[in-house]
């Protein structure tokens, strides 16, 4: 209970940094519909008089983009917890956040999901109300497939977050974020299915993809949104997610007390 | 029990030796090749609870490891640290909620938010009751005179105001522990008495254990009963502050303006060898450095007096400085130093 009101303390003083620039909350709100806008007719091309395209309809598309955009720009693209441990390691500013009455691990997990989940508020909302009124947006397939959407959602924020962390890590060795932050932006738009649903690949990267934990970080929860998976198949798909988190959690914590022994802390 | 106990610590830093041009930059990716060099060597020490201990020591003399080490940032090569009973670089989170640290060239506070954010912040993290905040934040605000700035952001503040801020966020929730490395550094003489004022009162009333480095010795002076002094990586001096002043200190520097100087006072000062020094002379100018136990200041002046017109004369105490300074030139045992520097002062 102490430990829940030290990380939503921890959220609530992250979330008031972002409010305190106006101009750029306004700027990324219009980003964040510009690109929907302009997602929405790429994919219209894309689909051009067919109806369905490798088993996502053509209404199903607007959707699925739209919502794995909202989760791209913000959680994906956005400089995540690894750009701010990798600066944090080169600065030495490390050093204070280390001496933070909380674990860094979890009070990291605090400030990111706080941040995260906010921010998706804050500039998804505009987005579905914009894209409800130029294009549609399709509510939940069922009831059920809401609640097993928001539960898929949270773990896919947390595997995302444990991504973030262990690249976030190499840092301690490297000593430099902005190429492992490339990197990740890469490795993740393409594997998780936020550049285009995994689906459309060709059957091999298919097959690799399925094999690796990026593709529930956005892919996994829009197909459980959309009703593509559903029932029994939905509940497996929560149960993968839920492993690749307690994988992803065991690898992150004997890299974390491996790397951090390896602490120098620059400048003084 | 000792709140902090030091074996035995010791601790190595590698450092990559980086080879020269773009062909040893490609080399290095293959063939690192790295030095060692010892920051803090075997250094042994214990404090007490309530305690206001000064640490000093020269650049690099691996002040700021050892208190990466006490605070459990980094882990030492080997030795041994008990803070509180508990070792600090593994019993992190337990360690952490007992004390407070200030370090003079970075933040805890929210750049972009104004103190009163982090203080909120602090409370919830350490989980201080709501009263006693309260009542620490009010006291606090009167003391460092902080009632305008903790409204105002972070990065608007000055250096003086910033780090008045930043010395109640180490002291808000009530640690038994407060370290507080270069807390003066770039402030000005009244930032700087407004907070050696605030330690002091702290570490007086509420018996927190504080540990201080820094260049300034009057620092140390002021808030400090015992002083530790390190060089090379190892504990040259430990004790009161009080003793130091007193051994290495008995000597007084008497600055006399002359005018028609006789050339006999060179012979007649070289008589007095034993127990007066000349440090430096020029025909308006003498400094004589004499023993105040063997010989006395008015004594001094009846022997100069004769062959030269006193202008006027200044007798000058020894700062810490200046015997942390013959300290650092002269690494040496700490049983004996004080005999091997008495001997160093003639020449």
């Amino acid at each position: 209970m102490i430990l829940l009101k030290k990380m939503l303390a921890i959220a609530n003083i992250n979330i008031k940094v972002i409010l305190v620039y106006v101009s750029a909350v306004w700027a990324n709100v219009f980003v964040n519909i510009l690109q929907v806008v302009i997602l929405y007719y790429i994919w219209m091309a894309v689909y051009g008089g067919q109806t369905q395209l490798h088993g996502i309809s053509k209404s199903q598309i607007v959707t699925y983009v739209i919502i794995s955009r909202i989760i791209f720009i913000n959680g994906i693209v956005s400089w995540g917890i690894n750009q701010w441990i990798s600066d944090i390691i080169k600065d030495g500013q490390i050093s204070i956040e280390m001496l933070r009455p909380i674990d860094f691990q979890l009070m990291t997990y605090a400030r990111r999901i706080g941040v995260l989940v906010f921010s998706m508020i804050l500039y998804g909302v505009p987005v579905i109300v914009v894209s409800k009124i130029l294009f549609g947006i399709s509510l939940p397939a069922t009831f059920n497939s809401g609640v097993l959407f928001i539960i898929s959602f949270l773990l896919a924020m947390t595997i995302n977050f444990l991504v973030e962390f262990f690249i976030g890590l190499i840092g301690f060795y490297t000593t430099n974020g902005w190429g492992l932050q490339v990197f990740k932006e890469a490795l993740l738009s393409f594997l998780s299915g936020a550049l285009i649903p995994i689906a459309f690949f060709p059957g091999w990267i298919r097959q690799i993809a399925d094999f690796l934990p990026f593709k529930d970080i956005v892919y996994t929860p829009i197909t459980i949104y959309l009703g593509n998976t559903s029932g029994e198949q939905a509940i497996k798909s929560l149960l993968f997610q839920f492993m690749w988190v307690v994988v992803l959690l065991l690898c992150t914590r004997i890299f974390y007390t491996t790397a951090i022994k390896k602490v120098t802390v620059q400048g003084g | 029990m000792a709140i902090i106990e030091v074996n035995d610590l010791y601790k190595e830093y590698k450092i990559n030796q980086k080879k020269e041009g773009v062909l040893g930059a490609i080399g290095n990716i293959f063939y690192p090749r790295y030095i060692s060099k010892v920051a803090v060597n075997k250094i042994n020490f214990s404090i007490e609870e309530g305690e206001a201990v000064g640490y000093i020591g020269a650049n690099g003399a691996g002040k700021s490891t050892t208190i990466k080490m006490l605070t459990g940032i980094l882990t030492p090569t080997s030795g041994r640290v008990l803070v509180n009973g508990n070792i600090p670089y593994k019993h992190r989170v337990k360690n952490n909620s007992i004390i407070g640290a200030v370090f003079g060239q970075r933040t805890q506070m929210w750049w972009d938010l104004p103190p009163i954010e982090t203080y909120k912040l602090i409370q919830k993290i350490y989980d201080v009751p709501k009263k006693q905040f309260d009542e620490n934040l009010s006291t606090f605000t009167e003391l460092l005179d902080l009632k305008e700035l903790i409204k105002i952001p972070v990065r608007q503040l000055s250096l003086g105001q910033k780090m008045r801020c930043e010395i109640a966020a180490a002291f808000i929730h009530d640690p038994k522990i407060v370290y507080l490395d270069e807390p003066t550094i770039g402030l000005d003489i009244m930032v700087k008495d407004k907070i050696r004022n605030f330690i002091k009162n702290i570490n007086k009333k509420r018996s927190v254990t504080v540990i201080l480095t820094t260049h300034d010795l009057q620092d140390i002076e002021e808030v400090c009963k015992r002083v530790i002094i390190i060089d090379n990586g190892q504990v040259v001096y430990d004790g009161k502050i009080e003793e130091i002043k007193n051994s290495l200190g008995k000597y007084r520097t008497v600055h006399f303006q002359v005018k028609n100087c006789s050339n006999n006072l060179d012979n007649v000062l070289d008589t007095q060898k034993e127990y007066l020094f000349e440090v430096s002379k020029s025909p308006y100018d003498i400094q004589v450095k004499f023993d105040r136990q063997k010989i006395t200041a008015s004594e001094v002046m009846n022997i100069i007096s004769p062959y030269c017109d006193i202008m006027d004369l200044t007798i000058q105490e020894p700062s810490i400085e200046s015997i942390v300074r013959d300290l650092y030139r002269k690494q040496v045992d700490n049983n004996d130093f004080i005999k091997e520097n008495a001997g160093n002062c003639k020449y």
